[in-house]
């Protein structure tokens, strides 16, 4: 085994005899099970603490109340009655929170049509309330588009597609509970974005060719999984706002996996472990100074930048560990959740060619460009270390610049100073930078990856200098 | 008999902050002796050993291991070379057994077999895999010198190797540096403010102060650089008085009167032992009673030290 190997080897000892250590990796763990044992929870039921009849009735009771209140005005008279009528209906058909009318709000369209003169829908919808009859719904609302859109014929092929196709398919239209009415109204506002793109160009409009690709592509996968049956596609989960949909409760149309979100989300877990990094970075020399080892260390005959390499490299590998700790726990807890999804590949289309894909392998890219933040800090925090031997300093200063670094370059954007552009902490985020969305309008993903690597070279030059010509 | 150089200093000169620590040091550490490196506190010898070792770097002069330029060849050169320098301090969190597995691992060809022996040679087979945390200072010292030993090293340098043994200890560690030396032909540097313990284990002693080396030589010659030119008696005799004035009157002979009424007596040390039966004699011959006679030891070994090292450690400088 080569010298440099030996010395990896006893750096890694080193660490693993410490709790320091041992401690972190257990709570990673921990963190990452609980963690994705939470992105991967379906909907919270409401049913839990408040009955879906009593929430009717306190509806009815507070809007009455109101009605009763003097100097109301017409409008709101009609608001506040048309809130008791249709409780008041729900309350009669029995409904559950999980019901498809109710997701439809099918009582609210029944009343504000009466309300608006139009009793013939009125009757209808509270004909399909009444009877639960998904049939009558569809032939309504295949009657309505008919008439709504009599004078644009491709729009109304769009709408009277998807009534078919849920019809011949028997299929609820509920997007909570029937996912393939989820996707197939994702689909028809695709086709209805593609349409109005396409119309726009014709036109001569301000059309967007990104948008109209979006769509075509978005209109393909639908139609694919409609095709081969797939409920849930990987790849949505790693769109970036699932979690904002899981922690707010926010609609979305599409269904995504529980697994691949508790996946997808792991990558978030990775800042954790970026502290951890920092803090053993931090100490790895300075600890050989505190603790006079550093005379031993050097007095043997091996050249003082491999011991220095040997411990720099010992960080990355344990970094590199942490964040298998993560991606492992969180697979492990996910997997008890629902192992189903394990193995679905990601769909994705490029001008409306269908290309499957393995999740796994957009996990592993998240992660690398995650991962790249940790290489820096870590960095940091070792040159740091190697240059003032305090290892409480090298932690504090590097995670004070992880936390501000952000905020500064942002507020040095917010206040006009353009050349914050260059600054280290402007230009880790590369998936932001990639995809155009950075905190400086226009920044290069080839001029970030200079600036950072030049940033890596001085800090590692500075830990080399401070190191190898230090006297002890 | 030539003698094989293992360590060569040159017109060694360090200087830390403003101030110089070395002043043009130069000598030669041989094979199969144990070279004795004295001087009071702050004098530089634990600079001038932390410069062969490579922890700090001169600003003038050259220091050669094994033939090895240590600036140029630093890895061939600290192969060569173990050390312990001012404290042992280890992983605490280690065992003593695993701290020596990372030494070994930084240099070729030491086995676990080795490991065993050097753990077997300083004694501490028993506690070996104790958490250095619980060791006491003379243990960790111990366990430095194991460190220091196993790759067989051309040059041993220990600094005040003795600090924190017991007397047991001291007389062990003593009899291990003369074995590698005298019996495995090794290099030993002791350094050390104890002349009594150079006198015991060193064969040749460089005395430094004020970062000056003073002078390089055999433990023997520096023993008789310290014999005093005159030895001093002490006599009980029953007329103090009288025998005072007797013995004035004999050649080369000093006679005073002690406080306590005891008589003082001074020779030419070279001739002490007729000189002293002729003042016997006539003692005894004028009819004084002579009951006890012993030699003042007046010029220790210590005492020595302190005059070439000038101030003796006074003040530190």
């Amino acid at each position: 085994m080569s010298k440099f190997l030996r010395l990896i080897r006893n750096e890694w000892k080193k660490e693993f005899h410490k709790k320091t250590l041992w401690v972190m990796l257990i709570v990673l763990a921990l963190f990452a099970a609980l963690f994705a044992a939470l992105a991967s929870m379906e909907e919270t039921s409401y049913d839990y603490y408040y009955s879906f009849e009593e929430m009717c009735e306190d509806e009815i009771a507070w809007n009455e109340e109101m009605l009763n209140d003097s100097g109301v005005s017409t409008e709101e008279l009609d608001f506040y009655r048309i809130n008791v009528e249709c409780n008041r209906i729900m309350l009669e058909a029995e409904m559950d929170w999980n019901d498809w009318r109710y997701t439809l709000d099918l009582a609210r369209l029944a009343v504000e049509a009466k309300y608006d003169g139009d009793t013939d829908t009125y009757e209808v919808l509270c004909r399909v309330i009444a009877d639960n009859d998904v049939d009558g719904y569809y032939a309504w609302q295949m009657r309505t588009y008919e008439s709504v859109y009599a004078n644009d014929v491709a729009r109304l092929r769009i709408y009277t597609d998807v009534v078919q196709y849920c019809i011949d398919n028997g299929l609820v239209p509920d997007p909570n509970t029937e996912p393939r009415y989820a996707l197939i109204l994702d689909m028809t506002e695709n086709r209805e974005t593609v349409l109005e793109q396409e119309r726009l160009k014709e036109n001569g409009g301000a059309w967007s060719a990104s948008k109209l690709e979006t769509a075509q592509n978005a209109v393909a996968i639908a139609a694919y999984q409609l095709e081969n049956g797939v409920d849930v596609n990987p790849a949505d989960s790693f769109d970036g706002d699932v979690l904002d949909g899981i922690l707010y409760g926010e609609f979305t149309i599409k269904k995504t996996s529980s697994y691949w979100d508790a996946m997808a989300e792991s990558v978030s877990m990775l800042s954790l472990v970026s502290v951890f990094v920092i803090v053993l970075a931090g100490s790895t020399v300075a600890n050989e100074f505190s603790a006079g080892t550093i005379k031993f260390l050097l007095i043997t005959p091996v050249r003082r930048w491999k011991i220095l390499m040997s411990k720099y490299a010992t960080m990355l590998l344990i970094g590199v560990m942490m964040c298998v700790v993560v991606w492992v726990m969180t697979m492990l807890s996910a997997l008890m959740l629902g192992a189903g999804e394990a193995f679905l590949p990601a769909i994705f289309a490029e001008n409306g060619e269908i290309r499957l894909t393995s999740p796994y392998l957009l996990l592993l890219g998240n992660y690398l460009l995650a991962m790249l933040e940790i290489v820096v800090m870590a960095t940091l925090a070792f040159a740091i270390s190697a240059l003032v031997r305090k290892s409480s300093a090298a932690v504090g200063i590097t995670v004070a610049a992880d936390l501000m670094g952000s905020a500064l370059s942002l507020v040095l954007m917010s206040l006009g100073f353009d050349w914050g552009r260059y600054l280290l902490f402007s230009n880790l985020d590369f998936v932001a930078i990639a995809n155009g969305t950075s905190i400086y309008p226009h920044q290069s993903l080839v001029g970030a990856i200079v600036i950072v690597v030049l940033h890596m070279a001085v800090f590692l030059l500075t830990a080399y200098d401070a190191f190898v010509r230090r006297e002890v | 008999m030539e003698k094989e150089v293992v360590l060569r200093i040159e017109h060694l000169s360090k200087i830390l902050g403003n101030r110089k620590i070395l002043h043009d040091i130069s000598f030669e550490a041989y094979a199969g002796e144990v070279f004795g490196f004295l001087g009071p506190n702050g004098a530089g010898k634990t600079t001038t050993i932390k410069l062969i070792a490579g922890l700090l770097l001169p600003e003038e002069g050259e220091i050669t291991v094994c033939g090895y330029d240590l600036r140029c060849e630093f890895e061939k050169a600290l192969e060569g070379v173990g050390a312990i320098v001012e404290n042992p301090e280890f992983y605490s969190y280690m065992s003593g057994l695993e701290n020596l597995r990372q030494y070994a691992a930084m240099r070729d060809g030491v086995t676990e077999l080795r490991i065993r022996e050097v753990v077997h040679l300083v004694g501490l087979e028993n506690r070996i895999r104790d958490k250095v945390a619980k060791y006491s200072l003379g243990m960790r010292q111990r366990l430095g010198v194991a460190q220091a030993l196993m790759h067989h090293p051309k040059l041993l340098i220990l600094d005040e190797p003795t600090n924190g043994l017991d007397p047991a200890g001291i007389k062990a560690l003593r009899d291990i540096l003369k074995h590698l030396a005298h019996e495995e032909g090794v290099a030993v540097m002791v350094s050390s403010h104890l002349m009594s313990e150079m006198e015991l284990m060193c064969d040749r002693v460089g005395v430094i102060s004020e970062g000056r080396l003073q002078s390089v030589q055999p433990i023997e010659a520096l023993v008789a650089a310290t014999a005093p030119e005159y030895a001093e008696f002490v006599l009980g005799v029953d007329n103090a008085e009288r025998a005072e004035a007797l013995l004035q009157t004999l050649m080369d002979v000093q006679a005073s009167r002690g406080e306590d009424g005891a008589l003082c007596v001074t020779v030419p040390s070279g001739r002490s032992d007729s000189l002293m039966a002729v003042v016997n004699r006539t003692l005894i011959l004028n009819g004084i009673s002579v009951s006890t006679v012993s030699k003042k030891e007046n010029r220790r070994l210590e005492d020595v030290f302190i005059e070439m090292t000038h101030k003796g450690g006074d003040q530190i400088e």
